[in-house]
C-alpha cells in the first residue's frame, strides 16, 4: 500500500468507514510497515487526546454559563445619584436575569436513590462523571445507574412510583415524552403511581419494545438473548414493540416475552423451560361478509362469519400437545365447530381487507355441541401444532342463523388461549 | 491504601489510553464511551485476578478489548470474524510500548497548541472532536465543501502533532495553516 492510500485508509478507519476486507487491508499494512505502525499509533493517540481535550472544554463552557462568575473588584468612586439609582436598578435586572436563568437551565431533580445496599459497586453516570450512589442522593434527568454485584437499589421518583433495581441492571432516567426511564440491561420490578392529569402514562423504553403503564406493579428484564421479558403482576400494561409498533395488552398475573422475532403473552410462572406454556393469540380477527371485524368477540356462523387466529409458539421446542380454549360470551350457539391451520400468517389483526387472509389447509379437529354463557371449549390441535414457529387457525361452523357463537377475542375478557405441552 | 482506590487511580492515570484501546476497534466516540463506563466497571469486578507486580494498562486494555466484543455480540449488525480479528490486533498496537506520562504530557500540550489554531479551525475541532460531527453535517456546519474536509482534518492533525512535538521539546514553534 502507498503512503497516500495508507493516508486515505486511516482517515476513514478514524471516521469509522472503512469496513470488511479494507479494514484487513488496513492491518496489515500496519503489521508489516514499521513507518505505517508509527504513524496509526501517532493518529490514534491524537484523535483520543483530541476527543477528551475539547469534550472537556465544552463541559467547562457549561459549567461557567450556569454559574457566571460576576465578581469584580473595582476601585471605590463617588457616584452621582441618578447614575447610582440606574446602576442599582441595573443590576437588580442583571441578578435577576443570571438568577433565573440559574434556575431556568438547573435540571430538576427526578427522584432520589431511597436504599442502597450494602454491598456491590453501584454508581450514577451523570455526563462525563461517575458517582458512587448513596442513599438520598438525588437523581437528574439522563442519568444512568449501574447497579453491579448486587441488586436492592430504591429509586424513589417525584410522582411516587419507586423503582428497585436487580443486580447487573443499567437504567437511565428519561423523564421525557418518549418514555420515563430506559432500561438497557438487568431487571427492574416498579409500583407506578396514578399520574398527575395533563401528565401521560408512564413509560418503560427497552432495546426492542416501549410499555406504557396503566397503573401497575410489575417488573422488566432485558435479557442478554435480546428478549424483554415483563410480569405484570396488578393493573396493566401495553407493551408496544418498536420494530413493527405491535401492540399487545398484558393484564395481572400475565407475562410477556418480546423480541425483533416473538411476541409471546403466558401467565406468570410459566417460561420457556416450562414443561407446559399457555400462548395467547398475537392477532385474532372475524370476518364477516368479507368486511374484518377487530374488536372484544370473535363471532362464527355458516358461510358468512369465520374467526382467524394467530399463535407465536417460537423457542417452545417440540410440542407434545396443544390445546386451544375459546370462552363463550354474549351470544351462544351449537353446530359443528372445525379448526384449520391457514396456510400462511403473513397477515395481522389490522388488516381491513379480507382477501389477503389465509386460507384453509389442513383440518385439525372438529367439535359438536352447544356452546352456552361463558361456556370454554377445548380443543386439541395438536395434529398441526408440533413445534416452533407462527401458525394460523381458523374456526368455521356448519350452521347459520341464530346459531351463530360469539367468543371473547383477545381484547375481551377471556382471550383464547393455548396451552402447549412438551 | 485499598484495593478499590488503587484500582480506580489506576483507572484514572490509564484513562486516555484504554480509551484509544476502545476507540480503536468502535471508531465512534459517542458508543466508545458509553463502552468505557462498562469497562471501568469490568475492571473494578475483577481488580481481585489484577497481579500489581504487572503492568496495569496492558491488563485494562485487554478487559476493554473484551467487552467491545461482547458490545458486538449484543449488536444486530456486527463485524464480521475477520474484521474484529483485525480491529482487535489494531487496538493492540495503538497503545502498545506507551507510558501513561507520554499519554497525560501530549495532552497538556494539545490544550496550549489548539489555542493556537485560527478561530475557524477551532471550531471544525470542535464541531468534529467535541459534538461528534462527521461527514456532510460537518462540512455544512464548518461551511468547508465536503470533499475537503478529511484533507483539512488531516493537515490540522499534522499541524497539532508537530505543535506537540514542539512543544514536548521545549522548543515550540507554530506554523500558520495552509
Amino acid at each position: 500500500m502507498n503512503e497516500k492510500d495508507f493516508k486515505r485508509y486511516l482517515t476513514l478507519y478514524l471516521d469509522g468507514e472503512l469496513e470488511g476486507e479494507e479494514i484487513v487491508r488496513f492491518k496489515e499494512a500496519v503489521e508489516e510497515t514499521p513507518a505505517y505502525r508509527h504513524q496509526f499509533q501517532d493518529e490514534v493517540k491524537l484523535h483520543t487526546l483530541l476527543r477528551e481535550v475539547v469534550s472537556e472544554k465544552i463541559e467547562e463552557r457549561k459549567i461557567s454559563k450556569t454559574n457566571p462568575n460576576v465578581s469584580r473588584v473595582r476601585q471605590p468612586r463617588p457616584i452621582p445619584f441618578a447614575t447610582y439609582i440606574f446602576s442599582s436598578v441595573a443590576a437588580i435586572l442583571i441578578v435577576g436575569f443570571y438568577v433565573g436563568t440559574y434556575f431556568i437551565n438547573k435540571p430538576v431533580p427526578f427522584g432520589h436513590c431511597a436504599q442502597v445496599p450494602g454491598e456491590g459497586a453501584h454508581v450514577v453516570m451523570r455526563d462525563t462523571k461517575s458517582i458512587q450512589l448513596t442513599k438520598g442522593l438525588k437523581l437528574l434527568p439522563s442519568d444512568k445507574i449501574i447497579s453491579e454485584g448486587a441488586g436492592g437499589i430504591l429509586i424513589s421518583l417525584n410522582d411516587g412510583s419507586t423503582i428497585s433495581l436487580e443486580k447487573d441492571t443499567q437504567v437511565v432516567l428519561l423523564d421525557n415524552e418518549e418514555s420515563d426511564i430506559s432500561l438497557l440491561k438487568g431487571e427492574v420490578l416498579l409500583e407506578v403511581s396514578k399520574r398527575k392529569v395533563g401528565k401521560g402514562p408512564f413509560k418503560v423504553k427497552t432495546t426492542d419494545s416501549v410499555l406504557t403503564v396503566l397503573g401497575t406493579v410489575f417488573s422488566v428484564k432485558a435479557k442478554e438473548d435480546g428478549f424483554t421479558k415483563l410480569d405484570v403482576y396488578e393493573g396493566r400494561v401495553e407493551v408496544n414493540r418498536l420494530r413493527d409498533s405491535k401492540k399487545v395488552q398484558v393484564t395481572a398475573n400475565q407475562s410477556v416475552l418480546s423480541s425483533d422475532e416473538n411476541l409471546s403473552i403466558f401467565s406468570i410462572g410459566e417460561n420457556k423451560q416450562s414443561k407446559v406454556m399457555t400462548v395467547l393469540p398475537t392477532d385474532d380477527l372475524s370476518v364477516e361478509n368479507k368486511r374484518v371485524k377487530n374488536d372484544q368477540y370473535l363471532k362464527v356462523v355458516k358461510s358468512s362469519r369465520v374467526i382467524y387466529l394467530k399463535f407465536d409458539v417460537s423457542g417452545f421446542g417440540a410440542v407434545k400437545k396443544a390445546v386451544l380454549y375459546l370462552t363463550q360470551k354474549e351470544d351462544p350457539g351449537s353446530g359443528t365447530l372445525s379448526f384449520y391451520l391457514g396456510d400462511h400468517t403473513n397477515w395481522t389483526e389490522n388488516t381491513r381487507k379480507s382477501q389477503g387472509l389465509p386460507k384453509r389447509s389442513l383440518l385439525l379437529n372438529r367439535q359438536t355441541g352447544s356452546v352456552m354463557n361463558n361456556k370454554t371449549i377445548e380443543v386439541d390441535l395438536s395434529k398441526g401444532i408440533k413445534g416452533d414457529g407462527v401458525y394460523t387457525v381458523i374456526v368455521t361452523l356448519n350452521k347459520s342463523d341464530a346459531h351463530d357463537i360469539w367468543f371473547s377475542s383477545k381484547e375481551g375478557t377471556h382471550p383464547p388461549r393455548l396451552q402447549l405441552t412438551r | 491504601m485499598d484495593k478499590s482506590t488503587e484500582i480506580f487511580l489506576k483507572i484514572t492515570e490509564n484513562r486516555s489510553r484504554i480509551m484509544a484501546t476502545i476507540v480503536a476497534m468502535v471508531r465512534d466516540f459517542n458508543v466508545s464511551e458509553d463502552i468505557f463506563q462498562e469497562t471501568v466497571l469490568e475492571v473494578v469486578k475483577s481488580s481481585g485476578n489484577f497481579d500489581s507486580t504487572r503492568d496495569f494498562a496492558p491488563w485494562a486494555c485487554a478487559i476493554a478489548r473484551n467487552v467491545v466484543r461482547r458490545h458486538w455480540r449484543n449488536q444486530e449488525k456486527q463485524p464480521i470474524a475477520i474484521e474484529q480479528d483485525a480491529l482487535n490486533f489494531l487496538a493492540e498496537i495503538a497503545v502498545e510500548n506507551s507510558e501513561p506520562g507520554s499519554w497525560q504530557d501530549d495532552q497538556q500540550a494539545l490544550q496550549l497548541c489548539l489555542k493556537k489554531l485560527p478561530k475557524p479551525m477551532q471550531n471544525l475541532i470542535t464541531l468534529r472532536y467535541g459534538y461528534n460531527c462527521k461527514g456532510p453535517e460537518l462540512a455544512e456546519k464548518a461551511s468547508i465543501k465536503p470533499g475537503a474536509i478529511r484533507t483539512t482534518l488531516l493537515r490540522l492533525r499534522q499541524k497539532l502533532r508537530i505543535c506537540i512535538k514542539s512543544k514536548r521539546d521545549q522548543d515550540f514553534e507554530y506554523g500558520v495553516l495552509e
